[in-house]
């Protein structure tokens, strides 16, 4: 379910008429993270636009929705391979259908609220073996991919395949982290809800399983030199030094958040600037409550549950995210650059 | 008028209006949002990758092939209709049930139609361009110009 947006207040109408009358979930369900109400200092500027927050929150617990992370996949709500479910936010279905193999259409505006009640969702789209079948082969013509081109090859692929189902030749060795991070930002640029990853993903271990036995409708060849003339495109060049940095869209897994503080480890972020660490509230907790603290507060940088794209963060603003960057004006660099800016003073300064 | 093509009708809804015409995919989500935020009076479109970038779209008729972006779209395309601040009407190609959602529920909920029509083809939309007048029949899938 995606109830991030406070903002909206047709749908917080609604969702309170829903929550009055009693009714309740009949089966797992979580929702998009919010605001982290713990940064309410750093987050001051745009608390004003939370004024449904409380209600909202009240409203969604009293339906039986207790958690709140854009990757409940890393938590209790982990559907299993050929489960039919009904999920919203764009990220979580893209993993689902293709890393997990569950079935799901890309629900929201309350029909994602309506199936969880009844426990039902209609028997269509992405639910039916046919319309799983792959249609566009993208080859990706390098072998020396790192996180980062992974993110903007994702960007790539949405923008090409559109509401088709791309099949990506040439990631063997893709982590499911990356491949959480690239499927983000092909449903941001795209509305693509299935990728499928040969020799990677469980629908496609050969190329023929992943189009039935079908030729695909288009073969598309990405090169690294691609990926400059789309950073180019879609990154916001900030003059001014970021106020903001944000890491993870979606929330980053537990992994990615140690490689983050690994990386982090004898460096002082700047007292100017805010840099963001986004995951889900166990992962946060747990780090809070482990011996990565001591990293945490020795450098400066803010572990948080919150939303970077539902909790606009003042420019300027900088990101490793392909998805914040889609939907934010900001400066889109990798993870070691988006450390340098934050912790490097410049000498002119 | 007297050019009819006829398509799906996936909401309720006659309505009459400009045409704002593009053959890019649209994210609504892209485009909307931020004015939303902004509780501003005007509805112009903030998506920078996109060639409806700046313009406003308050009461036009938006025809593009498909929508695209995450899916906050329903919620989106609900609160524009609720605040009356955006399109009149959707006309597409292929739509998704997912942008329906947001039309249905603002007729359920808030008793306001917005008639959204797609399956239309568009290699017969030349003589559609912006500022053409269209009426947009949610009721039985048409446009006509």
């Amino acid at each position: 379910m995606n109830f991030g947006l406070n903002f909206v207040n047709a749908a917080a109408d609604i969702l309170h008429q829903i929550a009055e009358a009693g009714l309740k979930v009949k089966v797992e369900t979580s929702a998009d993270p919010i605001i982290d109400m713990d940064y309410k200092e750093e987050l001051k500027v745009v608390y004003p636009m939370f004024t449904l927050h409380d209600q909202m929150m009240k409203d969604l617990e009293k339906l039986g929705i207790h958690e709140f992370t854009c990757t409940p996949y890393f938590t209790s709500n982990k559907p299993k391979f050929g489960e039919h479910c009904a999920w919203s936010e764009s990220s979580a279905v893209i993993y689902i259908n293709s890393i997990l193999g569950a079935r799901s259409n890309r629900e929201g505006g309350l029909v994602d609220l309506a199936c969880a009640i009844t426990g039902k969702t209609p028997y269509h789209g992405l639910h039916l073996t046919e319309n799983r079948k792959g249609q566009i082969l993208f080859k990706i013509l390098f072998e020396d991919w790192d996180t980062f081109d992974l993110t903007s090859i994702g960007l790539k692929i949405g923008e090409i395949a559109g509401n088709k189902i791309p099949v990506i030749e040439g990631l063997k060795k893709v982590s499911f982290d990356d491949l959480k991070n690239l499927g983000a930002a092909s449903a941001a640029s795209g509305a693509v809800a299935l990728i499928h990853v040969i020799d990677v993903t469980p629908e496609a271990k050969k190329v023929e399983d992943a189009f039935q036995n079908d030729k695909p409708e288009e073969i598309i060849e990405i090169e690294k030199k691609d990926l400059k003339e789309l950073r180019e495109k879609y990154s916001t060049e900030w003059k001014q030094q970021p106020k903001n940095i944000s890491i993870g869209c979606p929330q980053l897994s537990k992994e990615e958040v140690f490689n983050v503080l690994k990386k982090l480890k004898g460096k002082k972020i700047q007292k100017d600037i805010n840099f963001w660490i986004c995951t889900n509230n166990d992962v946060k907790n747990s780090i809070i409550n482990s011996d990565f603290s001591d990293i945490l507060k020795s450098s400066g940088a803010k572990i948080t549950s919150l939303c970077p794209l539902l909790t606009p963060l003042p420019r300027p603003l900088m990101t490793n995210s392909a998805k914040t960057c889609f939907y934010s004006n900001a400066s889109y660099r990798n993870l070691d650059d988006c450390i340098k800016v934050a912790t490097e003073v410049k000498e002119n300064d | 008028m007297t050019k009819v093509l006829k398509g799906r009708g996936l909401s309720s809804g006659i309505v009459e209006g400009e045409v704002l015409v593009t053959k890019q995919p649209f994210s609504i989500s892209a485009a909307f949002t931020f004015p939303l935020v902004q509780f501003s009076k005007k509805l112009k479109v903030a998506d920078r990758t996109h060639e409806f970038y700046k313009k406003d779209v308050k009461d036009k008729i938006l025809i593009f092939p498909y929508p695209i972006g995450t899916t906050t779209l329903g919620f989106v395309l609900l609160e524009t209709i609720v605040r009356k601040i955006g399109p009149k009407a959707i006309v597409c190609e292929q739509a998704e049930p997912l942008m329906s959602s947001g039309a249905l529920i603002a007729d359920i909920f808030f008793d306001l139609q917005f008639p959204i029509v797609d399956q239309i083809d568009f290699s017969k939309l030349e003589k559609i361009e912006n500022g053409t007048i269209v009426k947009v029949n949610g009721v039985d899938g048409t446009i006509e110009y």
